[in-house]
This record gives C-alpha cells, structure tokens and sequence, in this order.
C-alpha cells in the first residue's frame, strides 16, 4: 500500500512561490490502478513524482508497505527506486542505444550479471510485443512503440509499483488505447500497482479501479471511478467533468488554428439558463460583431450541457473583459481559447 | 622541374609531423581537461546534480578569461611556463602549453553546451531508475552528448592546425614556421604554396573524418 500523509509543496521562483501541493493525503492499494487527474498545473505530477521521491516535499511522509520512503539516506532510496518503474509522456528513452540497451540500463544499474540480463531484455521485449526491434534505435520507432520500449524498462527490476506520468497525452487515440491495454494486461500477469496521472478522461474511465481528482494543489475527490463519474460529489469535478475532454480540445485547437486573430471564446451553459436570449442581449449591449463558429448541445451526466464557440475579429482588450463580464453576469461559463 | 628543385622534401616532411605531433597530442590533452571541465561545469551549473555556485564561477571565468587571450599572446605569455616544463623556448615541444592552455578551455565550453543539450526528461528517468550520480554521467550523459562531443573534437583539432601554425611564428617549428621562415622570408615560394596546401589538405582530412564520425553514432 502506498500511503502519502499531508504532504505539502512549494516551488519558489524568483518572482512568486507556487504551493503545488496542499496537504495532500491518499492512499493507494496494492494491485490497483490508481488515476489522478486534473487540469495541467493542479499538482498531479508533483504529486506523482513524491512517491518515488524525485520531489522531496516540504511537509508530510510518504509510506510505501509501511517503510517511510521519504526520509530514506540517498543509498537507501536508490536502492528502493529499483523497484519503482516509471514512463512517461515523451518517453525519456536514450537515443544513443538500441531498443535492447535501453531496457538493459536499469538491469545495469540494478547490478545483475550479463546472462541474467541477456534473459530478462529478451523476455520483456517479447511481452511488450517488440520482437525483432532490439536492434532499433528509439528514432526508428512509431510513438506507441516508443512507449512501450518504455514499459519494458521500467518493468525490467520487476518492480512493485509502476508510475504513469501522462504516459499516453503524446499518442493517437488508437495507439493510446492499445498502451492502456498493455497496461491493463501487465497488471493482470504481475503483482503490481500502477499510479498513473493524466489529463484524459477517457484514460481513466478505461482502466482504473478508482481516481482521485486534484485541483490547485489540492485532492478535491477520491473515489471509485464510476462513482466519481456519475456522482461527482464536489462542485470543482463536476465543473471538471463537464468541461474537460480531448474533444474540446480538439475542436478548440482546430478553431484556433482556423481563426488565428481576433478573439475565440468557447461559452458553456446547462439547462438553467439554455432557453434564455443571452447571446441577443449581449450584442445588442456590446455592439460587437460575434459569430457563432462551433456549437453542440450534449446530453451529460446531469441534464444537456450546451457549449459554443465565438469569434470576433477585432476586439479591444476593455471590449473583451466587458463582454466577459456580461456573460459571466448570465451564469456563462467563458473560456478565452 | 625547376620549381621542385627549390624543394628539401625531407624539411617538409618533418615539419608534416611536427604540425601533427603539436596538433595530435595538444588536441589529446586538451580533450582530457577540457571535458573534465566541461562536465564539472556541467555538474556546478544552477539545478546542476552537484550544485555548487563558488567552483561554477571560478571555473567559468577560468574558461572565459583563457578564452578571451588572443592565442598569439598567450604564446608569449606561456613563454616562462613552456621554459620550466621542457626546458626550451623553442620547439614543437614547448608549444604544448600554450596550445593546451588555449584549447582545453575551448572544449570544456563545447562540451557543457553539448551536456546542456542532453534531454532533461532521460535525466529524470535515470534517477527515477535509481542510478547514482557517476552512473547518469556516465551511462546516460555522456553517450546521449557523444555526437556533439565528437563533432567539437573535430573543430577543435582544425583550430589546432591553425595555431599550431602561429605557433611556428615563435619558433615552433612545423607547416606554419616553414611557410613563414623559408616560404616567406626567403621568398621561396614554391616551399610557401607547398606547405600551405599541406595545412589545407589536414583540414579537410579531420573535417572529413569528423563528419563521417559523428553521422555514425548519431543516432537521432
């Protein structure tokens, strides 16, 4: 069981302090796969990166099986991380070695003789399904089997914990889903619990048992993931819930990159206010020339959520604000894109 | 063959190998100190693993004062130092120093801008797998900057040519002190040509090498 207890952090810039964490406390059981998720900046790779202490926090303990990791002598602690993998979002392969020298390296680092490890590369290569690439070079290789050269690495010390960090944001939907499905696959033949954090909901909803949503540092809700996704207990998820897919950001992208100048507002509204003429009051107001470039109600969770882009084309900073303010006044969700 | 004639082939032959044994083994020991250097920088650097703000200037403007002395007055400069060490103002040997003394500090800097350009996220995963210091430089930063260290060896070396060329100016001996001495001054311009030619065609023979080297385990 992995046991963060209070943790807290604070990164000091010359300028401002950020509190990344705020008495953050979880607990994660053995052979889970455990989510944490949240808007990017929310804490979640600190958080992430506490518990095999790349970040010492300033405040609280983390326990792993009861040993407390954080107050490990460096030795100690580098001994202990053999047994936690971790990949990541860009994969942080070395491109100056093959496939197989790069699983080899923590194998290396772990001190295990050479046929020991000529056995362990040949054997994990094959489970990550990349039978026949150990003579690639990583530059070689599709991103989906970059990861999973990434896989095979932290998974070389047969470790008992491994930690996702955005381990699929940098892949297509398709490859994504099949890093996942390793994953998933992974946990069924080894005793082991996966931590991972992301920013995709349908990551989550794929395949962890429960989730914990952070927020500005904070663990605003931790449940078990269809429970969190049908019943967000808390106003922060349920904003989270509804605003947050790849597909809004899809379409928020692909507007940005249609209309570079100007203004685009992407406005988000619920039943409550949906039959209301806002939009009407708002131009006649401001005088400014909007148009509606994207909009779509969707049926959610709780009742229709609408969302709609808007475009204008030249607008003064004190134009903006005003128009932001009016629609905030109707109860509008703005997002300036 | 009237232009031959004016030619003693075994005068530039040796000053052939004295341009290489200059060149060669400053360019060895200047790699040796230079990426010591370079990699201490490396380390001391803010956010650096060994941060240490004291040993990174003193060091860094070490590199930078060294630098910044144009290489025909350090010569002179280095005159007492060269004396002391090999005993002689003259010769290839005594321009070791100087040749030393300005090139290391031009690879510590190549060689902190190519560490510098190692991907911080496979720094992470080498502590994330648990390797010590030693082991991330070793087995994670040095073979992800070989390319770069590689491609800076090779322009280093052609800087050598060139200043082992002035160095010939103070009497060093090599291509640079024949062209100078015999091509120049004795205005036989044949030996003139002949040993400028030879200086072009190491050039281009290290230039080559190097780019070959580095296509080879560039592996990005």
């Amino acid at each position: 069981m992995i046991e963060i207890k209070d943790v807290s952090k604070t990164f000091y810039s010359k300028s401002a302090s950020i509190k990344a964490l705020k008495d953050c406390s979880l607990k994660i059981n053995d052979g889970e796969i455990f989510g944490i998720i949240g808007h990017s900046g929310a804490g979640k790779s600190t958080l992430l990166r506490i518990i095999n202490q790349l970040e010492k926090a300033d405040k609280g303990e983390v326990l792993i099986n009861g040993e407390e990791i954080s107050g490990l002598p460096l030795k100690k602690l580098l001994k202990r991380r053999l047994k936690i993998g971790m990949i990541f979002q860009h994969f942080n392969l070395l491109w100056s070695k093959t496939v197989f020298e790069n699983i080899e390296l923590p194998l290396k680092i772990a001190m295990i003789d050479k046929k020991t490890r000529f056995q362990k590369v040949t054997s994990l290569i094959e489970m990550v399904g990349l039978k026949g690439k150990e003579k690639a070079y990583p530059n070689e290789l599709s991103g989906g089997q970059k990861q999973r050269v990434g896989i095979a690495r932290a998974l070389a010390n047969d470790p008992t914990i491994l930690l996702c960090d955005e381990a699929t944001s940098a892949l297509d939907p398709k490859t994504s889903d099949a890093i996942l499905d390793l994953l998933i696959d992974i946990r069924k033949k080894f005793p082991i619990t996966i931590v991972l954090i992301t920013h995709q909901m349908e990551v989550v909803q794929k395949i962890c048992d429960r989730i914990a949503f952070m927020s500005d540092g904070e663990i605003v809700e931790v449940g078990k993931t269809e429970e969190v996704f049908a019943h967000p207990q808390k106003e922060k998820t349920k904003h989270f819930l509804l605003t947050s897919s790849s597909e809004i950001e899809r379409t928020s992208n692909d507007l940005k990159a249609l209309y570079p100048d100007g203004q685009l507002l992407r406005l988000v509204f619920d039943d409550s206010i949906s039959d209301k003429p806002i939009l009407s009051g708002v131009i006649q107001n401001t005088k400014l020339p909007l148009s509606i470039v994207n909009a779509r109600l969707s049926p959610s969770l709780n009742g229709t959520v609408g969302s709609m882009y808007i475009h204008i084309a030249k607008i003064s900073d004190q134009e903006s604000n005003e128009l932001i303010a009016l629609l905030e006044k109707e109860n509008v969700k703005v997002e300036v894109i | 063959m009237a232009i031959f004639s004016d030619i003693d082939f075994k005068q530039i032959y040796d000053a052939l190998i004295e341009t290489l044994f200059m060149s060669g083994v400053s360019l060895i020991f200047a790699v040796i100190f230079g990426i010591v250097m370079g990699v201490i920088l490396y380390l001391t650097q803010k956010d650096g693993l060994y941060e240490n703000k004291i040993v990174h200037t003193i060091l860094d403007w070490l590199v930078n004062i060294l630098r910044a002395i144009p290489f025909i007055i350090l010569l002179i400069l280095v005159m007492p130092l060269a004396k002391m060490m090999t005993g002689s103002i003259l010769g290839a040997k005594a321009a070791l120093p100087s040749l030393i003394l300005s090139s290391a500090p031009f690879y510590a800097r190549m060689s902190m801008i190519a560490l510098n350009e190692v991907d911080k996220g496979v720094i992470e995963a080498a502590k994330a797998m648990g390797a010590n210091n030693l082991e991330i430089i070793f087995k994670f930063l040095l073979p992800e900057a070989k390319p770069a260290l590689v491609s800076g060896i090779a322009l280093m070396a052609i800087t050598l040519v060139g200043y082992t060329a002035m160095a010939g100016a103070i009497g060093a001996g090599g291509l640079g002190d024949l062209a100078y001495t015999y091509g120049f001054t004795r205005q036989n311009y044949p030996v003139l040509y002949l040993s400028t030619a030879l200086v072009v065609i190491i050039v281009f023979a290290i230039q080559f090498l190097g780019d070959y080297l580095v296509k080879k385990i560039d592996k990005r």
